[in-house]
């Protein structure tokens, strides 16, 4: 049994090193493609040999490629990371950063700030204005879920349920904006709320990944707790889990990851929710392995998207939050009927 | 021996234990009763879940600090309900140690769990899904997983929901076997008075969250007792020594209403 136990774990070892691979893999292509007219031998040389004879393409490669194909791994890991113990806290498989109302509110946040004539302002103000305003807005509604925890002893329903009611209420919010907004102002929302990797700039880069990281260790700290919390609440507690109080803390951490995650690229759907389902397919319920592998899943499947929403239409961007549910839907659709159990 | 000494509690301003005082001895003690008169949270109140107002002694000393001292001291299966963890019996059963665990799985776990699989003789089944087993099967595996930390106390939340009648006396006896290769100390809350009698040493009976009657069950399953707390009327017979309780008909009040 002992050896069985040890091919079980490096079966998971393997698959977690494959998708390391593919995160790899998907990096260098997206460092690879661009509306720029570089080619891909050009770019995985300029990758990877550093001669004066190629400094253009070294330029376009790592000031304006590397940051979005960066911000793109990290986004698609945070979400993935917040998705998984969200799920995993609230025993529900469809609980996502998405439902409990965080990035709507990132939204509203974002729309006012964008509402509000900023130019004004001086260009290191203005250009973190709406990043900023988002954060705020996420991290009220993550206030707001927090007290509701509390109140309610972390109750599974109500807690959901109370995420839901924050969605609504900011996407009604953030329509009431839209209708009052000028034109140039609506497009701003609009293409805001689509999701857009390319705005990132290193600032972003190194706040969200201190996040993640920050995050990322904490709960994967809690591991074994968080594995045994997936047998339901009652048996968590027999076994001596407090289940209320960590569900309370990965509340807070997650909703701030979230919150950061969706406040520099925006809305970018799906990758919270299928990610988790899929490393929950592949290696099962063991946070050792599924959060490890939610994170490099979640990096695979934003590359992806990045990478699909820059080429499928050469020469023009297409915001990568659409592309995400466009690549994301079917191939999560496949998963779900071909579902193999652990 | 594990005294429970003048336990009070309440879930907001609703007393749901009031002034319970039981002692409880090595073997297989059953906790009976109607619906809602306070067993699970019995078993919870002495497991440390809830925070009651009285006292709980194990061999003399206070149980919450014996449990500091040894968390392992008690194995909890709380009451049947459906799993949809992605999990391997191995893992959900390793769960059981979760104290013992930092972040490797190490062999002498395994070696633990390894056994109590083949003292329930499910470790044919260490390698299937757990979402995948019958419920009798689950039931198994979160007994193992009570009793993987090497417990001196077994609590069992109403153990024979789901099964049917082969598989609840297949359970039983194995307790039973348990009981006595262990020396474990059993808190079984139970639904069905016949089980409770034929296996049960001692039997409490809760009602209103008062213990109403203590003891050996042929002396306490009176058919008073029955028709009082039970509220049904019942044909008692004995077969080989044991007591066997046949239930016919629900108690009505004067005007001919069932009592609910």
């Amino acid at each position: 049994m002992i050896h069985a136990y040890g091919q079980k774990r490096r079966r998971q070892c393997l698959v977690l090193v494959a998708m390391g691979c593919a995160v790899l893999i998907c990096f260098v292509c997206n460092l690879c493609t661009g509306s720029a007219d570089l080619s891909w031998s050009e770019s995985l040389q300029a990758c990877f040999f550093r001669t004066s004879d190629n400094t253009m393409a070294q330029i376009i490669i790592f000031e304006i490629r590397l940051p979005p194909a960066l911000m793109a791994l990290l986004v698609g890991a945070a979400l993935a990371v917040a998705g998984a113990e969200i799920q995993t806290v609230f025993h529900n498989p469809l609980a996502s950063p998405y439902t409990l109302g965080v990035s709507a509110a990132a939204g509203c946040g974002a729309a006012v700030a964008l509402m509000c004539n900023v130019s004004v302002l001086p260009v290191f103000i203005s250009e973190s204005i709406v990043p900023l305003s988002a954060c705020v807005g996420a991290c009220c509604c993550s206030l707001v879920l927090y007290y509701v925890a509390r109140i309610k002893q972390g109750h599974c329903e109500s807690m959901i349920l109370t995420g839901v009611a924050c969605a609504f209420l900011c996407n009604a919010c953030i329509a009431l904006l839209q209708y009052f907004a000028s034109e140039d102002e609506l497009q701003a929302i609009v293409f805001w709320l689509f999701g857009n990797v390319h705005r990132a700039n290193w600032t972003h880069i190194s706040i969200t990944a201190s996040v993640l990281c920050a995050a990322y260790v904490y709960c994967s700290s809690l591991s074994w707790k968080l594995t045994a919390l997936r047998l339901g609440e009652q048996q968590a507690r027999t076994l001596g889990i407090p289940v209320a109080q960590l569900r309370l803390r990965i509340i807070v951490v997650c909703s701030l990851l979230t919150a950061v995650a969706v406040c520099f690229v925006g809305s970018i759907g799906f990758v919270g929710l299928v990610a988790p389902h899929i490393a929950r397919m592949t290696v099962g319920d063991d946070h050792r392995f599924f959060l490890p592998l939610s994170a490099l899943t979640g990096a695979v499947l934003l590359s992806l998207a990045s990478l699909l929403s820059k080429s499928l239409i050469p020469q023009m961007l297409f915001p990568v939050g659409i592309a995400t549910s466009l690549i994301g839907a079917p191939f999560f659709m496949i998963m779900v009927i071909k579902k193999k159990q652990v | 021996m594990l005294d429970v000494k003048r336990l009070c509690f309440s879930y907001a301003t609703e007393p749901v234990l009031r002034d319970v005082s039981i002692t409880f001895e090595t073997g297989i003690n059953c906790v009976c009763g109607p619906n809602a008169c306070g067993k699970t949270t019995l078993l919870k109140c002495i497991a440390g879940q809830l925070q009651a107002e009285g006292q709980v002694c194990y061999h003399g000393e206070d149980l919450a600090s014996a449990l500091k001292k040894k968390p392992s001291l008690i194995g909890y299966m709380a009451q049947y309900h459906v799993t949809n963890a992605t999990l391997s019996v191995l893992e959900v059963v390793m769960l059981g140690c979760l104290d013992q665990i930092v972040w490797r799985v190490t062999p002498t776990l395994l070696e633990q769990v390894e056994m109590v699989l083949v003292e329930l003789d499910i470790v044919h089944l260490a390698h299937c899904p757990i979402n995948q087993l019958s419920g009798g099967q689950q039931q198994l595996v979160f007994i193992a997983q009570a009793l993987v930390r090497n417990p001196d106390i077994l609590l069992l939340d109403e153990p024979t929901n789901n099964l049917d009648v082969h598989h609840q006396f297949e359970l039983f006896e194995l307790i039973e076997k348990l009981a006595d290769k262990r020396q474990l100390m059993v808190v079984c809350v139970l639904h069905d008075l016949n089980l409770a009698a034929r296996f049960g040493a001692r039997l409490v009976i809760l009602n209103n969250g008062e213990v109403c009657a203590e003891g050996v069950p042929q002396d306490v399953l009176d058919d008073e007792l029955i028709q009082d707390t039970f509220r049904v009327y019942a044909q008692r017979s004995v077969f080989q020594e044991r007591l066997l309780i046949a239930p016919y008909a629900a108690v009505r009040s004067e005007n001919g209403a069932v009592l609910l």
